[in-house]
């Protein structure tokens, strides 16, 4: 078959939407179709962030399918149109009000956010599938628009190469440095942590700065270390090497740190209101679930610096949560007639 | 703002009249047809109508209009059995009302039957709000965090007739009866009703709207507003019912189309995907991306100044 996978572009940003659209393609390649990526520019500002939706609405697509992951490419229209929903556009809907949606509490805003949801409704219910990456993502469809989409999990990048190794003494994060991702909650946990371990945040951003000011202002230069971007090697080495893996993003639709946590075999620390990772970590099971403060987060840090065997543990229940996740069912269940 | 192409003529529909006043969906039956064409009463000036249309089969003008040989001539009628009068025998179009929507050419060979739900509602002069908007938007306002909403039950507190869209739009939830339920489902207002009202609208129990009998419908009504996920697929399933079936948008497009006057835009029209594309997604007329899209399209004409031809700026 011929598979269009569409996708939103953001010129000059790359992060796990990207890494899940370009794996999408592999994956549909290597089950014997042709697969092609097209991606479009969108703007997320409240007054233009309709017009990549008409777009998409006006692209001639000649495919056997299309597969649409996240806004506004569902709006792509294709007599067989599966959407995979990475997310909806967040800032319209559950973060409204937040430091990253410009959706104000006026009478412009809330009619771009019904209009939103009426076009979303009309777009994502014409599917002829509909899943969602996680039912963090299901569930928010359904509070905002009535539909019902299947949860539909699948592996993070590099997960045949990522693999345990010694519980040292790094407390890992690879993130975007941004609002929703919370790198200022690691590094203020970090203030609590009495145990003698490292915090490593690897990923660019545009809190990369702020953070950085906030390291040096709380002393904290010799135990918190922004790395930037790494190569795919070393992030491997880095789960593999690490104690465990800090991630306390806000309300995350799936979250591919958790899921390469644990490939590596190793428990995640994170809080209440992660969303999707929650699917993921379970409290003493998987990991340690926390209230979200910087002192939870320290206490937890602490708990594994301090019982080794508990990370162990924890991290082995974690890769045998994600063992059998692989790209073939899923590419299956896509294109299923 | 010119959308940069050539403009068209619109098609003219005269309206004949008896001088009574005509039931409600006629009225905005009407009104929704003055969107697509120019609507006026009858004159002697050009340009000719494309259609005439008779609010009734007493229009005193309706013998003369049926004499004009080139002009459809539609009526709007009580019911089908008007079809035998001889006057409306020799119409284009009898627009008739009935619980099934749509056109059906005569049996006997006289005008096509159109008919429109007696309920049908204008879909785009009221559009939906879901509900995690509403909530929105009583917040703003300073209104309770559950609204309920009572229309045409004994008892109820009654909401002014021009205060029932607003009401209507901004509750959690409403019981409704009567002609105010097609317009809380175009609302997308989560709706409980009785059984007749729902039979009525083809609208399903727990799929569209909750139906209850009558002492049940307080709990009913508590529990919709307290049920997030109930609410939005409520919500969501009326407004497709009422674009589905009881629109009457689809009405007066069908309307013209049996009187053979053309959409406004070709098909092949650079701007017909877009307006459909528009009009697909439920975008209200002038909905902030319609005038995006329009302007945008505006920056593609030919810069030279219009020229005059025939009366008509091409």
């Amino acid at each position: 078959m011929d598979v269009c996978v569409c996708g939103a572009q953001v010129p000059f940003v790359r992060g796990g939407a990207e890494q899940h659209m370009e794996n999408l393609v592999t994956a549909v390649r290597e089950a014997g179709h042709r697969a092609e990526l097209v991606r479009l520019p969108t703007a997320w500002d409240r007054t233009r962030v309709f017009d990549a939706a008409l777009a998409w609405r006006m692209v001639p697509l000649d495919a056997d399918v299309v597969i649409a992951t996240n806004f506004p490419s569902y709006f792509v229209r294709h007599p067989r149109k599966v959407v995979w929903l990475f997310h909806q556009h967040r800032p319209f809907y559950d973060a409204a009000g937040t430091a990253w949606s410009d959706i104000a509490d006026d009478d412009e805003s809330r009619e771009a956010q019904r209009l939103l949801a009426t076009w979303d409704r009309v777009a994502l219910g014409e599917a002829m599938r509909l899943f969602s990456t996680s039912g963090v993502v299901a569930s928010r469809l359904l509070h905002t628009t009535g539909l019902v989409a299947e949860p539909l999990a699948h592996p993070p990048p590099l997960h045949e190469r990522l693999h345990p190794g010694p519980f040292g003494d790094e407390v890992f994060c690879a993130t975007r440095l941004e609002a929703n991702k919370r790198p200022e909650l690691m590094v203020d946990a970090f203030a609590h942590v009495r145990a003698p371990v490292h915090l490593t945040i690897a990923g660019r951003g545009s809190l990369a700065a702020s953070l950085t000011e906030r390291i040096t202002a709380a002393g904290l230069a010799d135990r918190v270390t922004l790395t930037g971007h790494v190569d795919d090697t070393e992030l491997v080495e880095r789960f593999a090497r690490a104690l465990a893996v800090l991630y306390v993003p806000h309300d995350e639709d799936y979250g591919y740190v958790t899921l390469q946590a644990f490939r590596a075999g190793k428990p995640v620390i994170t809080s209440a209101d992660a969303g999707g990772v929650l699917e993921w970590v379970t409290d003493g099971v998987t990991g340690l679930v926390t209230d979200g403060t910087p002192a939870g987060i320290a206490e937890a840090v602490d708990r594994l610096a301090a019982d080794r065997d508990l990370a162990r543990k924890l991290g082995e229940a974690g890769a045998e949560r994600v063992a059998e996740l692989s790209w073939a069912p899923v590419v299956e269940r896509l294109l299923a007639p | 703002m010119s959308d940069g192409t050539p403009p068209q003529v619109p098609a003219v529909v005269e309206l004949l009249s008896d001088g009574r006043p005509v039931p409600l969906w006629a009225q905005t039956l009407i009104e929704v047809l003055a969107r697509r064409v120019v609507v006026r009463a009858p004159v002697d000036r050009p340009p000719r109508p494309a259609a005439r249309l008779a609010t009734s089969p007493g229009a005193a003008d309706l013998p003369l209009a049926l004499a004009d040989q080139g002009v459809p001539v539609a009526v709007l009628a009580a019911g089908p059995t008007d079809a035998a009068l001889p006057q409306v025998r020799r119409a284009t179009v009898l627009v008739v009302t009935g619980t099934s929507t749509g056109s059906t050419p005569s049996p006997t060979g006289g005008p096509v039957i159109l008919t429109v739900h007696p309920d049908a509602v204008d879909a785009a002069a009221h559009p939906p709000v879901p509900p995690f908007v509403r909530e929105r938007i009583r917040r703003a306002h300073g209104l309770p965090e559950r609204l309920l909403v009572r229309i045409g039950y004994p008892g109820a507190t009654p909401v002014p007739g021009r205060l029932v869209p607003t009401a209507l739009a901004c509750a959690s939830a409403a019981a409704v009866r009567g002609p105010a339920v097609s317009l809380a489902l175009a609302l997308g207002t989560p709706v409980v009703t009785d059984a007749a009202t729902a039979g009525r609208l083809g609208a399903r129990d727990g799929v569209h709207l909750l139906v209850r009998p009558d002492d049940g419908v307080e709990a009913a009504l508590t529990g919709l507003a307290a049920d997030p996920e109930l609410t939005a697929v409520c919500s969501g399933h009326a407004r497709s019912l009422v674009r589905r079936v009881l629109d009457l948008d689809r009405a007066a497009a069908a309307l013209l189309d049996a009187c053979g006057i053309p959409a406004p835009r070709p098909p092949h029209h650079p701007l017909a995907g877009l307006e459909a594309a528009l009009t697909a997604l439920d975008t209200p007329p002038g909905a902030a991306p319609r005038m995006r899209a329009l302007a945008t399209a505006a920056t593609l004409c030919d810069p030279r100044p219009p020229v005059e031809l025939t009366g008509v700026r091409w």
